[in-house]
Parts: structure tokens; sequence; C-alpha cells
């Protein structure tokens, strides 16, 4: 396994020594790597002062292991992936699998040393904010003082950081990584897109901070993992009719209810709103395709025409006949 | 009624003077919320990148407000997005124009240099979201002279929302300004629908007219049948959209868009090449025969279509059989 030590920032001085440890160079926003190691791309951007994002989508061609240690401790990074094969992170204490299907969102402290490991052969999207310590806790305590009951809401200092907070993201946030996916890196449309993207993220991570959400490593590991494996399954089945939560919580061999219990700890959301939104998300994407009429695509998806018609409209705002006439795509090429 | 006079900026320092006048009140320069006298809903403004800026107004007014906007120093677009319940009203150099409402155009993009009137309309929501972007930096990246040109003679550009856009602002509709990382979700918003006005420039193509694919498949085997039954008379239209599996007013529709002639033209048109195939073929005795095989109940009628296709008689393109020897 090839081994590399460096270190991240908020700022964009640790993408030149990043990428001479890596042999690689730097070309505009784009960090090129030798195909030996990986071949896809990767770009960086500075979002605003104290914000940088990196957005990497490559496959990996070697078992590599980058080995994390941050010079400043200032910082938290923020990691959001999709990658689909082998990757794993590891902290002073625990290991964790990390992708797609695993835990897909990951909080770094800076000052914790991280191993993150990719697999030759495993496709890797990576999506990281570094974002300034004090950036967040103003943005998190601006608000603070308006919230309607002020007896409940914390300071940001109050809030127990771990060394290392692993969550699954929200299928917002899901989406709008889909989303920028499919734009092709570079430019002035790709840039304002990423920040875009980026400030949505910083919004839920925001977000989870004010819930407290359950930090998920401390949920039974097993279960946690029955759990994303039937998120997975809902995924890959989208066009079949919600197969009921006495089904999937047998499938995942656990009762009804803490089936449903854990289901909303690890996606804040129920199973079959989780599983209806992901087919409005569906559906939104064969329209923007543009072969199917509406009623074939409501088809496709297993909902009936006007029932389809109705929950489009309160999940987006507005109708799908009016999604339709309006549409405009990014060119890929 | 209020009058109200106020200018726009990249920073805060308008929404104070709204706010002054107004008498309402103003939070931490990013929020100023409706005085109960007059309506409810806040207006919020937060600067997003240099260079941009963003104030969403989400308010519902109890009597007439008139928001007379003057000349700005800076020299900056306005790019106006309306989801309003009902149409506002915006007044540029005495022309009015209706903005938000689902039938109506929601887009404007407004010269910060010349002055206009917004009303909102009276006891209904009113949801606009203004992108406040210095003109050098759009300048930069819609390259198109063409394009800057039509808003400075017009005054005003107008136009729908494309789709991706108007779910990006409805999810605004979703949250308060006091939620928690409102100022990271609203700018990451704007961001998104700022690429999406820049992407809609630098490609500028037409919103083509879509035709699914199904669609484009049931048209073309009604050409089929066309084709090869041009021997006889055009079959009815409600026949044709019936074998389409479409209604009669979508079938011409849909068919005038694909092919830009209507079924009835565009089968005589064929009928009248073919007719010139059989002319010259050399194996009809007569013009007669022809117009017969061709099951037209009068000749007249049929050198008529055909000196209207060619710009000749048809006895000019008529060859007899061929003697044989």
């Amino acid at each position: 396994m090839k081994k590399f030590t460096h270190h991240y920032g908020a700022d964009l001085e640790w993408v030149q020594s990043f990428a001479s440890k890596l042999k690689g160079r730097v070309q505009g926003n784009f960090i090129v790597l030798p195909e030996t190691i990986s071949n896809g791309e990767r770009y960086f951007l500075e979002c605003e002062k104290g914000v940088v994002a990196l957005y990497s989508d490559a496959i990996y061609q070697i078992d590599t292991e980058f080995i994390q240690e941050n010079i400043s401790d200032d910082f938290l990074s923020i990691y959001y992936t999709l990658t689909e094969g082998e990757a794993k992170v590891t902290g002073n204490k625990f290991s964790y699998s990390i992708g797609r299907w695993y835990f897909n969102m990951v909080v770094v402290d800076s000052k914790t040393k991280a191993k993150f490991q990719a697999m030759a052969g495993s496709k890797v999207f990576v999506l990281c904010i570094f974002i300034k310590k004090d950036i967040i806790e103003s943005l998190y305590n601006k608000n603070q003082k308006f919230s309607q009951n002020p007896n409940k809401c914390k300071n940001y200092n109050q809030i127990k950081m771990q060394e290392m907070q692993m969550y699954r993201m929200n299928n917002k946030s899901f989406h709008a990584i889909t989303d920028l996916r499919k734009i092709k890196a570079g430019g002035i449309l790709f840039d304002l897109n990423l920040m875009g993207t980026v400030n949505l993220l910083i919004n839920e991570y925001l977000t989870i901070l004010n819930e407290e959400r359950e930090v998920l490593h401390l949920v039974n590991k097993k279960d946690l993992s029955e759990i994303m494996l039937s998120q997975r399954y809902l995924m890959e089945n989208i066009d079949i009719p919600f197969p009921g939560n006495k089904l999937i919580a047998n499938k995942a061999n656990m009762s009804e209810s803490k089936y449903i219990n854990l289901f909303k700890k690890v996606t804040s959301d129920t199973p079959c709103n989780f599983f209806i939104c992901n087919k409005l998300i569906r559906s939104k994407e064969l329209l923007q395709e543009n072969t199917l009429s509406i009623a074939q695509v409501a088809t496709q998806i297993n909902l009936t025409n006007s029932y389809f018609s109705s929950k489009f409209k309160s999940y987006f705002g507005i109708s799908p006949k009016t999604y339709t006439k309006q549409l405009q795509r990014y060119d890929r090429d | 009624m209020i009058e109200i006079d106020h200018y726009y900026s990249l920073g805060p320092d308008w929404q104070k003077e709204v706010a002054e006048k107004f008498n309402a009140k103003y939070i931490s320069e990013k929020i100023l919320l409706m005085p109960e006298s007059c309506g409810k809903g806040s207006m919020y403004f937060t600067e997003v990148i240099p260079g941009v800026s963003v104030t969403l107004l989400d308010i519902v007014v109890s009597e007439k407000v008139k928001l007379n906007r003057r000349k700005s120093e800076q020299n900056l677009y306005i790019l106006q997005y309306d989801l309003s319940e009902d149409g506002n009203q915006l007044e540029i150099n005495k022309k009015k124009y209706e903005l938000g409402d689902e039938n109506n155009l929601g887009l404007a993009l407004i010269d910060s240099q010349i002055p206009s009137t917004f009303i909102p309309v009276v006891n209904k929501k009113v949801f606009t979201l203004r992108i406040i972007v210095d003109k050098k930096m759009l300048n930069l990246h819609i390259r198109d002279e063409s394009n800057t040109q039509k808003i400075k003679k017009n005054l005003l550009y107008y136009n729908y929302i494309d789709s991706d856009s108007k779910i990006l602002i409805h999810s605004l509709k979703d949250c308060s300004p006091f939620d928690v990382g409102f100022e990271a979700f609203i700018k990451g918003i704007t961001l998104k629908i700022l690429a999406n006005f820049i992407n809609f420039y630098l490609n500028p193509k037409e919103l083509a007219f879509k035709i699914i694919r199904a669609e484009t498949d049931a048209l073309s085997k009604t050409i089929d049948y066309l084709l090869n039954n041009l021997q006889y008379q055009f079959p009815h239209i409600v026949f044709l959209a019936e074998m389409a599996g479409m209604s009669v007013s979508k079938y011409k529709l849909l068919f005038n868009k694909t092919y830009k002639i209507p079924p009835r033209q565009y089968f005589i048109q064929e009928k009248v090449k073919y007719a010139y195939k059989l002319l010259t073929s050399q194996k009809f005795n007569s013009m007669n025969e022809i117009i017969l095989y061709l099951n037209y109940s009068k000749a007249k009628y049929f050198i008529e279509q055909y000196e209207e296709y060619f710009n000749r008689s048809p006895y000019n393109d008529f060859v007899t059989i061929k003697a044989t020897p």
C-alpha cells in the first residue's frame, strides 16, 4: 500500500505541497495526479475567506493511504462521500467503512490524525469542505439569539465535539451532490454551483448541530449496517410499491418499532417518506431526460397519475407539467 | 397608502434606510420585520460573494404600499424572481408590467440606473427573491453583446423562470430567516440560481418545443400510413389522431411543430409529387387515367393543386406510354 502524509487547511496554502508529495502538479484549479495512482478530477476552490472546497472524483489504481497530519488546528473538515468500492477512515480510537452505502458524512477536527484508505479499483467521490471553526461558530451563534425558545438553545462552545463524527447525509444533500456531479468541473458555472452546494451542505451541518442528532457511532454497529443495507435496498428498487415497514424490518432482523425508530435516527425521516421522496427525485430525473410523458413517468415509479402530480407539487412546489415546460439543462460537454 | 423611496446597493446600507422609513424592527443588519400596522412578514438581506447580494421579500401587506426605487450610485443589475400568489405591479417609465403569479412571467432583469416602482398586491402572499449583481461581474460572463443591448433597449428583460430555479426558490418557502443556517442556505440557493441564469445566456438556445419519444413514434406511424395511401383521398384528421392516440388538437399541434406543415397540406404535397412520378413514368395512356388512379373526383382540382406546387401545368410533364415498336 502506498502511503502519503500530508496536511489540509482552510486556505490554499496546502495545495502546492499536497500536489508535490503525490508527484502531481497544479493546473489552474485542478490538481493533476500521476495516472499510476488515480485518474479522474481533483478540483479545489476557495469559496470565501476561511472556506475551501475540494472536489474529487477519481478511480484509484493502487491501494492508497492518506495520512492527514494538519499543521493548524483551527478548522473542521467535513467530508461528503459517494464512494463506490472499498474505503475506510481510521482515527485514534476507531475505524469505519465510508462510502455511498455506509457512513457518507464525516466531520473531522483538524487536530485529529486521520487516515483515509482507498482500495484499488474503487470509485472515490468526495466533496471536502475545510472551514474555519470561528466561521462555523459565528454562523451558529448568530441565529441562536432569534430562537423561539431561548432556554433550549445552546451556545456553540457547549456542544461536545468528538474528534471524528460519523453521519448519514440527508436526502437533500445527497441529491444536491448528485446534481453537482452532473456538471462538468471547471468554469464559472461549476464554480458557482460548487459554492452554492457547499453553502447548502454547511446549512445541513448547522442543522445537525442544532438538532443534536445522535452521533451514529454510538448506535449498535450491526443494527446500523442493517439500516444502511435496507436504505440501499429501497434506493435500488425505487420502482416497486412501498413494501411496508413490517417486511423491511423483518429483512433487517428487527422489530417494526425498533426499525422505524432507528431509521428516523439515521435519516431523520420515516422509511415510507424516505422512499416516496426518492421516487419523486427519480421522477424528476426521468422528466429531465424528456423521453417519457408524465403519465409514463408515473407508471415507471409505480404511482397513480393524480397522486404523483399532487405529491410532486407538494414536494417541489411546482406541478410536473409546469416543470417540463420550462426545463433548462446543463450541457455536459 | 404608504409610499417609500429607496435604492439598492451591494451592502446593507439601503436596507437600513428602508427600515427607518418604515419604522420597522431591524435585526442584526439582516432581517427587517414589517410593522404590524401595514402587514406582516420579513425582508431578509445578505451579501453572498463579492459582487453578489440577495434579498428575500416574504410579506403580506394589509394596505397599498408603493416602493419607489431611485437610481443607485453603484452600477448594478437586479434579477427579480417573483413567486407571489398574485401578480405584483412593476412600473418603469410609466409602463406597467405584471410579475409573479402562475400565469405571468416571473423573472425580470432590471437596471439599477433606471428608477422603477414596485406595488405589491394587497392581502396576498408576496414572495420575491432579488439577486443584486454588480454589472461588471455579470457582463464578464454574459459576453454576448446582443443580450446586453436587449436589456438596454427594453429597460427591462422579462422572461419565464426556469423549472429548476423555481424549485430552488420554492424550497426557501419552507424555512424561516430565524432558522439556524438560513444564511448559508439562502447563499447556496442564490449561487445556484445565478449559475442557472448565466448558463441560460452562455448557451442561448431556444427552449425547444418538447416532444417526447413516444409521441414522435406515433407521429411517424401516421406519416407512414399517409405515404402508403397516397393513391386515395386524405383520411380524416380524426382518424389520424386516433391512430396516434392523441386528441385532434394535440395531433395537429405536434404535427405542425415537427414537420412545419399541417397534415392535410403535407398529404397534398406528397400526393402531387407522386403524381409527377406517374406522369413521367410512361405507363399511362392519358392524364385522365392518372387522375382516376389517384382518386380525384375532378380533373380541374388536380390541375390546380399541381400548378400550385410546381408552378407549371401537368400537361407539360405528361409523357405518354412508350409505343412499342
